[in-house]
């Protein structure tokens, strides 16, 4: 009758592990993450495209000559498509905001790069290029690795 | 009643185990993951004040990499949390699966 009484302790720590679940979801707590998310996805690919191009139109030695206009134009266009992406990122993520922050990171770092460029009014030199690009190219690669880590549904 | 408790024996068992060896994997990984962006971060803020102080690049560059560095990092830390909930959800479920194979085999 009292099949629990005397238990092993395999068995014991598999109980435990299952009320800590339990207790963990009723209080609320973010224990899992979004699933994964094809559009999702599909943004930070398209935006880390944005950004790069950024950065190949404007650096000492692409075909293109300093123009503010132009310069600005781009940037503007391109902080919607974030915009667009944080708020699917954000409609998509209940669960613990992950998916939100990862935009965000990457929203913010657009648009400082874009503010330096337009503070300096003049194209990125080689040298700052050769260290910037490999490191928001990581950035993005980051954030895409996080959204192909999540559990597929 | 006798089979239901030997069902849950063997079940914790191969449970215990079974997340045991899931958990170290995990932690070890993002033990050596993490261990090699602080040593890359290190290097990084080397080579770059050396960079200023050669006059390669200026105040405003080395400040817009390090703010880019530190969001690397916030991004790497931010994955880091969703590689751990991924496989704790993808650990459970396999528990769930787990028992309900056991109780299957039991019964059939």
């Amino acid at each position: 009758m009292h099949i629990f009484k005397k238990q092993p302790l395999g068995a014991r720590s598999l109980l435990n592990i299952s009320y800590l679940l339990l207790v963990l979801l009723i209080s609320g707590c973010a224990i899992f993450t979004s699933p994964y998310d094809v559009t999702r996805h599909e943004n930070f690919t398209k935006l880390k495209a944005t950004h790069m191009k950024l950065f190949d139109d404007w650096t000492v030695g692409s075909a293109k000559s300093w123009n503010e206009t132009s310069v600005s134009n781009y940037c503007d266009n391109s902080d919607l498509q974030y915009r667009e992406a944080f708020e699917y990122a954000k409609s998509t993520d209940k669960s613990d905001k992950t998916g939100e922050r990862a935009v965000k990171i990457l929203w913010d770092t657009f648009n400082s790069n874009c503010a330096l460029l337009l503070k300096k009014k003049a194209l990125f030199s080689k040298a700052f290029m050769q260290e910037l690009k490999p490191e928001v190219e990581k950035n993005y690669n980051y954030a895409i690795a996080g959204e192909i880590a999540r559990v597929k549904k | 009643m006798t089979a239901l408790s030997e069902l849950i024996d063997a079940t914790g068992s191969e449970a215990k185990q079974q997340l045991k060896t899931e958990l170290l994997d995990l932690i070890q990984g993002a033990k050596s993951e993490s261990a090699d962006v602080i040593k890359e971060t290190g290097e990084k803020i080397e080579k770059w004040l050396k960079m200023k102080l050669d006059g390669d690049i200026d105040a405003d560059e080395l400040k817009e990499l390090l703010n880019n560095r530190k969001a690397t990092v916030q991004q790497f830390l931010n994955t880091q949390e969703i590689i751990t909930k991924a496989r704790l959800e993808k650990m459970s479920t396999g528990l769930i699966e787990l028992i309900v194979d056991k109780a299957i085999g039991a019964i059939v």
